[in-house]
């Protein structure tokens, strides 16, 4: 059963990666391996520091309020309303020992877990005033990924199997993070479909966008000079919605192709901070996540290659090639005739 | 190597089951979500004509608005009076309003005053908008059809059209 099961999600891997992937050269597992190591380090040392970051804001949870518990905190109902302040303390608590022992323990499994279960009780929490933010899930997500890492990945002298099976949990982490953006393009394209064909208002009319930050605009009273000259300009700010659906709808894609892990990371945070300043929608968590593990991403080469890059890209890449491969290339163009 | 299989079987089950669960998510919409396995269906709809409610602060406390000015331009009264889960409070409160659910009513504005502070009166009404958002933004236009003119509410208690409720 795991030999066809692995046969088969090969064939999807090489499916989702589109061309054969280039050679990784001497020496590759060992670098990829050293830096995957420190990121995953970085990653718990940024849940520790959400936690501390967080504390003085979280703190004020504990007044009295209407909760509408999540699931993983249901348990605060069953003290009584004089209690349940203290009980929020102890989790905040709570929240800030697990991070610290992820980060101190890495290493171990259990501290993994532990700072899962951390996370996820406060996220719950974060959101138990009766409407869920999805600003903090994504670190719940890949905690929940790394929670996988085999044994003995911290050590310097792994071995061959922990080194493989730790780029590979750390290529999961990856891919989990690019399947939300792909679920939420693949939304808003079938979305727009359904709106293309009863006759609506759909993203991929002209003033779509324009629509999008009008209603968030005044529905937040919020205000934004960009925001506000996009609603204005619509020439200028209906092509940014289709791109901006591409963008996230064949994020998966490139969870397969190292050539672009740092420009479409180096792109969706350039999403989130374009949504920041025009949407007022702030996901800083998200851009600080696609900076650890896109930007610097083991597996991305060296040298940005603009040319593999473009023959990479989801769609348009079957075109780049085409073109590329009518074109002589450099090397032919000044090498001597024969 | 059987080891490294079964742990790409488990990240693949892994990956497989935020997609499943967030597509449930996404079937059971607004308040339905198996957290933390969001849909992800974030700004799916582009708004074309959209009917939302205001609630317009007639008085507060000591001070009275003529016109009434709408929640979120009176300082002081909500702790965030322009995040989204204000508005969504907001929505949820009118609608029970609009309906004429007394047991929602109570519910739902017990949810909109733990995000306001103490006020020892509050005097509104409740107003339901139909616009067009690019019209609305560019021209201020909507259709306005007034829920319920003349709420009142001490800080205890589901607000009482009419005169002042007993302190």
């Amino acid at each position: 059963m795991p030999a066809a099961s692995s046969f088969s999600l090969r064939r999807l891997a090489r499916w989702l990666a589109g061309d054969p992937a280039v050679p990784a050269g001497p020496g590759a597992l060992d670098r990829r391996f050293l830096r995957a190591q420190v990121l995953v380090r970085a990653f718990y040392a940024f849940v520790l520091y959400l936690a501390v970051v967080e504390l003085p804001s979280s703190a004020g949870l504990a007044q009295p309020r209407r909760w509408a518990f999540l699931w993983p905190v249901a348990w605060l109902d069953l003290f009584p309303a004089g209690a349940q302040g203290a009980a929020i303390l102890a989790l905040l608590g709570l929240f800030v020992a697990t991070s610290l022992a992820g980060a101190l323990f890495a290493g171990s499994r259990a501290a993994r877990i532990a700072a899962l279960l951390g996370l996820l009780e406060w996220v719950a929490l974060r959101n138990s005033e009766g409407k869920i933010g999805h600003s903090l899930h994504l670190p719940v997500l890949v905690a929940l990924v790394l929670a996988f890492l085999p044994r003995g990945w911290a050590r310097d002298d792994a071995p061959r199997g922990a080194r493989l099976g730790t780029l590979q949990t750390f290529a999961a982490a990856q891919a989990m993070i690019l399947l939300t953006y792909t679920m939420s393009g693949f939304g808003k394209i079938s979305g727009g479909l359904w709106e293309l064909f009863s006759g609506r208002a759909h993203p991929f009319h002209l003033d779509g966008f324009a629509r999008v930050i009008a209603a968030r605009l005044l529905q937040t009273h919020s205000e934004s000079g960009p925001g506000a000259w996009l609603i204005l300009h619509p020439w200028a700010s209906g092509p940014l919605l289709p791109g901006a659906i591409y963008l996230q709808a064949a994020s998966l894609w490139v969870a397969f192709r190292p050539a672009l892990h740092r420009p479409w990371g180096a792109c969706l945070m350039l999403f989130h901070l374009a949504n920041s300043l025009i949407l007022t929608i702030h996901f800083p968590h998200s851009v600080f996540l696609l900076a650890l593990f896109f930007l610097a991403s083991p597996f991305a080469p060296a040298r940005l290659e603009w040319r593999a890059a473009l023959a990479a890209l989801p769609l348009w890449g079957a075109l780049w090639r085409r073109i590329a491969a009518r074109r002589p290339s450099p090397a032919a163009e000044v090498a001597p005739a024969a | 190597m059987l080891r490294l299989r079964r742990l790409q079987a488990a990240l693949a089950l892994v990956l497989a089951g935020t997609l499943a669960l967030g597509l449930v998510s996404g079937v059971r919409g607004s308040g339905g979500e198996v957290f933390p396995f969001a849909s992800w269906f974030l700004f799916s709809l582009v708004p074309d004509r959209v009917t939302t409610y205001e609630l317009r602060v007639r008085q507060f406390d000591g001070r009275t608005f003529d016109p009434p000015r709408a929640l979120a331009a009176v300082e002081n009264l909500a702790g965030s009076p322009r995040s989204a889960t204000t508005f969504e409070a907001v929505q949820r409160y009118a609608q029970s309003v609009r309906d004429g659910d007394e047991a929602r009513q109570a519910a739902t504005w017990q949810a909109l005053c733990a995000r306001m502070v103490r006020f020892d009166l509050l005097r509104f009404e409740v107003v339901e908008q139909t616009f067009d958002p690019i019209e609305r933004f560019r021209a201020g236009r909507a259709a306005e059809r007034v829920v319920a003119a003349d709420l009142r509410a001490r800080a205890e208690g589901v607000p009482r059209p009419g005169s002042d409720p007993a302190p």
